[in-house]
């Protein structure tokens, strides 16, 4: 065989590669409105960024026929690439080989492109399109998926893992995802499910479609398994790449820095009038948030689930920031199960890889009811405290309204170690409302007056004179400054520059034990 | 090199090969095509992937897509970053004067929302895309900032 | 020495080209002038040209250019003499020429009476008329509800507003099952437009050259007739392109026209600039259409021509000065085309368009003239009329003045806005108008929506995006070492201590 001979058959057997489950599997892909594993990330990835690795790897095995039919590179596009110039690893699963099913080779291939990313501090972003395990293969593919699992495990916290669901996730397949950092879900063409509508079937009898079961809606509003739902696979695409912006490499590294950033785009002035009079009306806390970061530099995690508190990524004057925010608008801001639990796993992703956070408080409390008490709002609520005591990046925290009883205490307060401390002119931190407290306190005389409805009202006005505002909590130092709500980005980024190099330490512990 | 496709009106066409561009005045886009003798003045406006090339006094939109481009104008028109329900905000701060939708309703695109005065002026809000109301969280006397939720549309 | 200036100051109750045009015209006699503005308008180029400016209302015209209150009110604050209200706005407006009158000042142009009598178009046919000027078929009364009149004449017709001007309230009536509902919207369009429906109809000439008659007069009796303009290229009624001499007019046509003209201006007590504009059918008849009370925006080909400022003399004139010689005798010289050019899409009926001006370069050299309105990074507001700047080239004849525009065009480049560029270039070139035998419909019957791309030109401009998009793009190396990270370091650190 000439030199030539051979450098041609390399471009032959890379062409092949190219390929992947044929041009007619490609057209079916395409025509369900999706694109192919590789175009995927042509789109994730900055343009020619791509470097493959282990293009030629096919399986091993040789039952059910299995030595007849082999494509290179087994089911999955693996390598790295850049976004925005910056490393990330990849692998994205090619539905058109075997319905992206893994098996032990496949496996293999994303550790690989794990083991890479983990020694080299960069992030990891997985692109899953798979009917699930290589049957054929049996339990080899099994030990394929835990091999993952543990990958998954042992990088989580260490860089940034982002699971973009493209398709098909089913059975162990989904816990890869799971333990990532954050998961995004394609409307209407990506599911995932533990069991399947026919196993559901058999065993409860329940009539249920694959989206109803587990598509993206069910994930991003119910079970909050997926952070963020796409219309497309291209705005999954982009969303993903958006994320790793706010993302530093790893544990060690800072968050990029934007350069060039814009003003926010609510007016400070208008800031000021945010608060409406009356406590029992609502008002959209998107609104503070615009008055604070930079125009649109906020990514909302969770748009869909537990909807009473707001959690995202931002920038402030081109850092990122994860804001935790109650929303008045909603079950009137009050923390629940749902909202602990989202809140919670949000303020340690952050602490993980180092972006400060700035949490908004307006909070009535914890919901009371059996339900909330019997589901366990104790040991959830528990989680969001032993976050934010956890927490060693700076904390800001910013009290617009109600901060009462002990959802004050766990939001960030300064008890908890919040670093800076502010509060509206509008704020009340008090152990209760106004009136509530009231009822408590003065039962007695309020029974026994001649007018009880008069009297009260009195007692109210007394009290919310008193005690409403933020001047007692100020007195104590538990609020480092009142301020007025149109200097709160001025103050909050101050802040953040101050305790630009804050360190503080935990004591030495194997892990600690979270209230799970 | 990258792989430009080029794009007019949708059709995919082909750059003229031999010619140069030359800047008469860069800052404004003023320059000429040349090809030997031959010089055809142009005015080139745009960036990223959009462009308008002015020739003859004609304004041609010229689409430059890198692969990653043409995979995104190919599949999926799509704008919202986000699926699930579209929020309503408020783009102007002002007082809410009516709404004239309530929970439940199916509105078109376009379809008047409320109306918001401001400056004096009465601002109609409008759907920006059909769907259902399925929650309104304003009410008319109201004022509201700019970025303020009004309402969901599903 | 100079002669003494006409005015200390003048106020110029106008925008864009004219306003500058009027702005040269005080500099050169020594006038300071006095620019408004309204609020959007506050870093016009108009304003910036002038030696101050008076802020007279909000964006919207009827606020502030068209207020005539507030118009007076900025005269008055600026301690002006004079008053030019260039075109358009209260240009013809009699109830403005006589406030500024009852100010104490000066209105340059003709008297309020003059306007009033000219401004309303039925009455103005009748005078003419009675003065022996042939007029288009049709009524000179007020059309009532009786069709009859109309159908007499027989179709197709053109439906006119009494008050009208600028296209608004005319409709073209093909036959006479589409009369009613014509004549009801006519009305109410000149209603809405003019606070007057009353309309009259003429029988529709076509094909037909649209000619104008350029006057200027004294308050001394004296009347010169500065030739006619062809100003057949139009859409929407409205001109476009203006040439002197028109190739229409014959040495015979030209001695009749000039005449008919002078019979109607002696309806009136007229001085200052009018034009009297005409229709010419086929045959070469020629009928009077109506007299304009004011400046013409296409005043410039005469003056290249004749080598007059006629702006000039319109202060001249209105300070009382008398006429001289070289006017009333004035001849004109060689050929000269008017291109406008719009800020509006032909390839989409001529629609307006707004935005923000990113490239702006516009041609000189021998036989050029620029009047522009605009400059690099002016914002088109949607509030005012969408011209840009009047392209104007002076030569020896018509052959060469197609020449000089053809060329003027290759140098003219805008950027950031639709302009009507590509109609006026492809114009240019065009078959009927290089031959000088075309009429009203030129636009009608030959372009359309203009001409589909062609290849060559979609090569051609996929060839300069594509290059401008790839000097922007240095390539990068498809890895980039990573700086900066404390990664690889810290573990080494770690490394080491053991």
């Amino acid at each position: 065989m000439s030199t030539a001979d051979k450098l041609n058959r390399l471009r032959e057997m890379r062409n092949e590669a190219l390929q992947g489950g044929g041009a007619s599997r490609v057209e079916q892909q395409h025509a369900r409105g999706k694109l192919s594993a590789r175009e995927r990330l042509d789109v994730l990835l900055d343009e020619g960024s791509f470097t493959e690795i282990d293009a030629f790897v096919t399986h091993r095995a040789t039952d059910f026929g299995m030595d007849e039919q082999r494509y290179l590179g087994d089911g999955v596009v693996s390598g790295f690439g850049r976004i925005d110039g910056r490393l990330v690893f990849v692998y994205s699963q090619d539905f058109t080989v075997f319905g992206g099913s893994l098996s032990e080779a496949h496996a293999e291939k994303i550790c690989k492109v794990m083991d890479l990313a983990v020694e080299n501090g960069a992030p990891i972003i997985g692109l899953s399109d798979s009917g699930g395990a290589r049957i054929q293969e049996g339990v080899v593919s099994l030990g394929g998926y835990a091999d993952i699992f543990l990958r998954n495990t042992m990088a989580s916290g260490v860089v940034p893992q982002l699971s973009l669901i493209m398709g098909p996730c089913a059975g162990g397949a989904v816990y890869s995802p799971a333990i990532t950092d954050f998961v995004v879900m394609v409307d209407g063409t990506s599911y995932m499910f533990v069991t399947g509508p026919n196993v559901v079937k058999t065993v409860t009898h329940e009539e249920i479609d694959f989206e109803g079961l587990g598509g993206g809606r069910v994930h991003n509003e119910m079970s909050g398994v997926a952070h963020f739902l796409a219309a497309g696979e291209p705005q999954a695409l982009e969303l993903a790449r958006s994320i790793i912006g706010y993302l530093p490499q790893n544990n060690v590294d800072p968050a990029p820095r934007q350069e060039g950033w814009s003003e926010p785009v609510v007016r400070p002035d208008l800031m000021n009038a945010v608060v409406p009079d009356s406590p029992k009306q609502s008002y959209d806390m998107h609104t503070v948030i615009s008055g604070i970061v930079d125009g649109d530099s906020f990514t909302e995690v969770h748009v869909h689930f537990a909807r009473n508190i707001i959690c995202g990524l931002a920038r402030i004057e081109g850092r990122s920031v994860g804001i935790v925010a109650q929303q008045p608008q909603v079950l009137a801001g009050v923390l629940d199960i749902d909202a602990s639990d989202k809140a919670a796993r949000f303020v340690r992703t952050c602490d993980a890889f180092n972006i400060p956070i700035l949490t908004l408080v307006d909070v009535p409390g914890f919901l009371p009811g059996v339900e909330q008490e019997h589901r366990g709002i104790i040991r959830h609520g528990a989680k969001l405290l032993y976050a934010y005591c956890e927490a060693t990046v700076p904390k800001v925290t910013v009290i617009t309204r109600k901060a009462y009883g002990g959802a004050y205490d766990v939001m960030s307060s300064k008890h908890v170690r919040g670093d800076m401390n502010f509060a509206w002119p509008t704020a009340e931190i008090a152990v209760m409302g106004v009136e509530g407290a009231v009822n408590i306190i003065f039962r007695d005389g309020i029974a026994v007056a001649d007018d009880p409805d008069a009297e009260r009202a009195r007692l109210i006005g007394e009290y919310e004179e008193r005690f409403a505002n933020p001047y007692i909590a100020a007195a104590r130092g538990y609020v480092d400054e009142v301020i007025l709500p149109s200097e709160t980005r001025t103050r909050v980024t101050g802040a953040l520059a101050m305790l630009e190099n804050k360190r503080q330490s935990m004591p030495a512990k194997k892990h600690g034990n979270i209230p799970l | 090199m990258t792989d430009y496709e080029v794009r007019i009106g949708g059709e995919r066409r082909n750059p003229a090969a031999g010619w140069t561009l030359v800047w008469d005045d860069r800052a404004q886009g003023i320059g000429r095509l040349v090809n030997g003798t031959a010089s055809v003045p142009v005015v080139v406006e745009g960036d990223g992937s959009d462009w308008v090339v002015t020739l003859n006094g004609r304004r041609i939109s010229v689409n430059v897509l890198t692969r990653r481009e043409r995979l995104l104008a190919d599949s999926a028109s799509v704008e919202r970053t986000q699926a699930g329900p579209t929020i309503v905000k408020a783009t102007l701060p002002g007082l809410i004067v009516t709404v004239t939708v309530e929970v439940g309703d199916e509105v078109a695109e376009g379809a008047t929302l409320l109306t918001i005065e401001a400056m004096k002026m009465q601002n109609e809000v409008r759907a920006p895309r059909a769907g259902k109301v399925i929650e309104v969280t304003v009410a008319a006397g109201q004022v509201v900032a700019t970025g303020a939720s009004l309402l969901r549309l599903d | 020495m100079s002669p003494l200036p006409p005015f200390g100051r003048l106020l110029i109750a106008n925008r864009g080209e004219i306003a500058i045009r009027i702005i040269r015209a005080c500099r050169e006699l020594g006038i300071s002038p006095i620019a408004v503005h309204s609020d959007v308008d506050g870093d016009a180029l108009h304003v910036r040209a002038a030696d101050q400016s008076e802020r007279i209302g909000p964006a919207a015209a009827a606020e502030s250019y068209l207020s005539i209150e507030a118009v007076i009110d900025a005269a008055r604050r600026s301690g002006v003499e004079a008053v030019h209200p260039g075109y358009g706005f209260l240009s013809e407006n009699p109830a403005f020429a006589r406030a500024v009158e009852d100010a104490g000042l000066v209105f340059v142009g003709p008297s309020a009476a003059v306007l009033e009598a000219l401004g309303n178009k039925l009455a103005a046919r009748r005078s003419a008329a009675e003065a022996g000027v042939p007029i288009v078929p049709g009524t000179t009364v007020a059309l009532g509800d009786d069709t009859g009149p109309v159908e007499e004449i027989g179709f197709p017709v053109m439906l006119k507003a009494a008050a009208g001007g600028g296209g608004r309230g005319m409709r073209r009536v093909d036959a006479a099952k589409d009369l009613r509902l014509a004549m009801d919207s006519a009305r109410r369009e000149a209603l809405a437009a003019f606070g007057d429906g009353t309309i009259y109809v003429e029988r529709m000439i076509a094909p037909a050259r649209h000619v104008e008659v350029q006057l200027l007069g004294d308050r001394h009796g004296s009347l010169a007739v500065l030739g006619e303009r062809d100003c057949s290229v139009q859409r929407r009624h409205q001109k476009l392109v203006e040439e002197t001499p028109s190739p229409a007019v014959s040495p015979k046509l030209r001695t009749a026209l000039f005449e008919s003209a002078r019979r109607v201006a002696a309806t009136v007590d007229f001085h200052n600039a009018a034009t009297v504009e005409f229709l010419i059918d086929g045959d070469g008849n020629h009928y009077f259409l109506e007299m304009n009370t004011r400046l013409q925006v296409e005043h410039g080909v005469t003056e290249l021509v004749t080598g007059l400022d006629i702006v000039a003399w319109q202060i001249r004139v209105a300070a009382g000065e008398a006429l001289t010689a070289d006017v009333l005798e004035a001849s004109s010289r060689g050929h000269a085309i008017e291109f406008r050019l719009y800020a509006e899409n032909p390839y989409d009926d001529f629609r307006p368009t707004a935005g923000r001006v990113t490239a702006w370069r516009m041609p000189d050299g021998p036989g050029v003239r620029v009047d522009a309105g605009v400059d690099y990074g002016t914002e088109l507001r949607p509030e005012y009329d969408p011209l840009l700047a009047k392209v104007l080239v002076h030569a020896g004849d018509r052959p060469a003045a197609l020449a000089r525009m053809r060329r003027a065009l290759d140098e003219t480049r805008v950027g950031g806005l639709e302009t009507d560029a590509g109609f006026l270039r492809w114009l240019v070139d065009d078959s009927a108008f290089a031959s000088g035998d075309y009429d009203t419909s030129l636009i009608a019957s030959r372009w359309v929506h203009g001409p589909a791309l062609t290849d060559e030109e979609a090569s051609l401009a996929s060839a300069a995006a594509v290059a401008t998009r790839m000097e922007g793009t240095t390539e990068r190396p498809a890895a980039v070492p990573e700086t900066g990270s404390n990664w690889g370091r810290l573990a080494r650190r770690e490394a080491l201590r053991r």
